[in-house]
């Protein structure tokens, strides 16, 4: 062992070991088991979209939108991606205790938490984005038209979905089993709710964008309006930014107070 | 090793390891319970810490844990504060100033030793060519600058503690905070870890050092904080502490050409509290308030010309003070 002289002044940056951060949990999750994952669902449902086209039925936007989009996108796919990479934003590193390098370090919580976000978000979004355009691609002339309509509110109901799952991964131990509780339980059950009640669930608005942008095509909800009681798409989206920001915002204040007493 | 001057040293009470007069401590805790629900796990402490090493040590659950993470920012405490440096240790601005070496065995697997320190430079806000040197800096430190670029996951144990101690130096922290180093390591790595724990006590670090091993506090620290059941219970160097201990009279071994004389003259003594003769010819001497003893001792050796062989403490180890220090607290 040696000992050495003192190092030179330095300077430290606080934005320089966000991004840093950033890009540490960007490859982090990226090369991880959720990725696997990721790619494997996608290919599952690109091939239930191969399989959809051998079928002898007429296609149509409508259809698509309906069976493959609605069904395996935006109900299946979409929450999955978000609950793979937002529970583990956190998550994963308080399972494995790594979590307290990050909490050792001089950066404030609320941007470890922002930074660690980002990524996840960002991941998020790739893979919504990617499997919706392998599915449509698949599914052409049909598929383009549903992609150029429906590209924004799946992105959005993605993004929303992250924020949600990361704050339930910073909040608590067992974030991945709440949170696919939540997207295949509860979202399920108040969904299905006549009247406002369905308005607590984050699909419903994803389907309210989704409805009002392919209304051209005859695409709605297979219920009665009187009691699907859609909301503008407008509203729809301002609530889902809404709720991913102020979800955040909760998550950020969560992570930022909470002593994580498990991780040494 | 740089001798750390320490004005008081107390039992079951408040305790104080720093100059009255010297530089503000680096640390301190201010009146600090911390409960878990119904649980206490440290109460009313108050300690402050100066630069050197000083070790913290006590049973399972006597409160080391709690106390570590209160000072590297993991733990608010429910009453009172700890500072560091200025500045309250939950704030981010403090852990600038802390190196903090987990006792748990984690890292980020998939890295290797070197990466994973540089990792952890950048995340104190290094620029990349400054946090390539301080990783060099750190790795040497530790002595493991040929063997970092392995995976972590097929690191030995003691490779994995001292890349641990790497990342906690590697911003160059005026505290280190170092939980159950020696675990697992073996005897000359041990002796390393102890020689660089030394090393950084000498350049003016204020190391608190938690162990179980208690033996290995007595060459090592240069004050002991002991703790059981959430408090202090009593902190200064091993010897003040064993002076305070009245109840229990010093044990000493003594080999003199002149046993028999020896004892005949020291039974009479009222600082003497038994003598008795061994078969070895060694006699066995408890004693209280050894500083006076030892004086007039060596006033008596010199005086009747007495040869003394050997003159040794038998429980003035930390192992040995731990059990009275505890025993007296248990009376509290």
């Amino acid at each position: 062992m040696t000992t050495n002289a003192a190092p030179a002044p330095h300077h430290v940056s606080t934005a320089a070991a966000c991004l840093h951060l950033f890009f540490l949990s960007l490859r982090r999750q990226f090369f991880s088991r959720h990725t696997l994952i990721s790619a494997a669902l996608t290919i599952v449902a690109s091939l239930i979209v191969v399989g959809w086209g051998m079928e002898g039925a007429t296609k149509s936007v409508r259809r698509f939108t309906e069976e493959i989009v609605v069904l395996v996108h935006s109900a299946f796919l979409m929450p999955i991606f978000a609950i793979c990479y937002g529970t583990s934003g956190v998550g994963s590193e308080r399972e494995d205790r790594s979590l307290v390098y990050l909490l050792i370090t001089p950066l404030p919580r609320a941007l470890v938490y922002i930074s660690k976000f980002l990524a996840a978000a960002l991941l998020v979004l790739a893979w919504t984005g990617l499997s919706l355009c392998v599915m449509c691609r698949i599914a052409r002339p049909w598929g383009d038209e549903a992609l150029r309509l429906f590209w924004p509110s799946l992105l959005l109901g993605g993004l929303a979905y992250a924020s949600l799952f990361h704050t339930l991964g910073a909040a608590f131990r067992r974030g991945t089993i709440i949170s696919l509780a939540y997207a295949f339980f509860l979202e399920g059950l108040l969904g299905s709710m006549p009247g406002i009640v369905k308005r607590v669930a984050l699909s419903f608005y994803v389907s309210c964008m989704i409805y009002d942008a392919g209304a051209d095509h005859g695409v709605g909800p297979k219920v009665a309006p009187e009691m699907f009681l859609p909301v503008r798409s407008s509203t729809a989206t301002a609530v889902l930014v809404a709720i991913t920001i102020g979800l955040a915002a909760i998550g950020l204040i969560v992570f930022a107070r909470r002593e994580y007493r498990d991780l040494s | 090793m740089q001798a750390q001057p320490i004005v008081e040293a107390e039992l079951i009470g408040h305790a104080n390891s720093v100059p009255a007069s010297g530089p503000p401590p680096l640390v301190e805790f201010r009146g600090v319970s911390k409960w878990y629900g119904p649980v206490i796990g440290v109460n009313e402490v108050d300690l402050e810490l100066g630069s050197g090493i000083t070790g913290l040590l006590g049973a399972n659950g006597a409160g080391k844990t709690t106390l570590i993470k209160l000072l590297a920012g993991q733990l608010r405490p429910c009453l009172g504060e700890v500072v560091v440096c200025g500045k309250r240790a939950w704030s981010a601005s403090a852990k600038s100033h802390v190196g903090y070496c987990p006792d748990a065995d984690v890292f980020y697997e998939e890295m290797s030793g070197r990466r994973f320190v540089l990792t952890m430079a950048r995340l104190h806000g290094f620029s990349g060519r400054d946090a390539r040197d301080r990783t060099e800096r750190a790795l040497a430190e530790v002595g493991m600058s040929d063997r970092a670029d392995r995976r972590l996951r097929g690191y030995s144990k003691g490779m994995r503690q001292r890349i641990k101690l790497a990342q906690a130096l590697v911003h160059e922290p005026d505290i280190l905070v170092v939980d159950e180093p020696l675990n697992g390591i073996d005897p000359v790595g041990r002796r390393e870890l102890m020689d660089l724990f030394r090393g950084l006590a000498e350049r003016g670090k204020s190391l608190l050092v938690s162990s179980h091993i208690l033996d290995e506090m007595d060459t090592l620290a240069d004050r002991v904080v002991f703790m059981g059941r959430g408090r202090v219970l009593a902190c200064g160097t091993l010897r003040e502490i064993r002076d305070m201990l009245d109840n229990h009279p010093l044990h000493l071994r003594i080999t003199s050409d002149r046993a028999r004389d020896l004892a005949a003259r020291l039974v009479q003594w009222d600082l003497v509290r038994g003598v008795e003769l061994r078969q070895t010819g060694d006699l066995a001497v408890q004693i209280h308030r050894p500083n006076e003893f030892f004086r007039r001792f060596g006033d008596l050796v010199l005086d009747e010309g007495l040869e003394i062989e050997r003159l040794q403490t038998t429980d003035a180890s930390a192992g040995a003070i731990f059990d009275y220090v505890t025993q007296e607290a248990r009376k509290i």
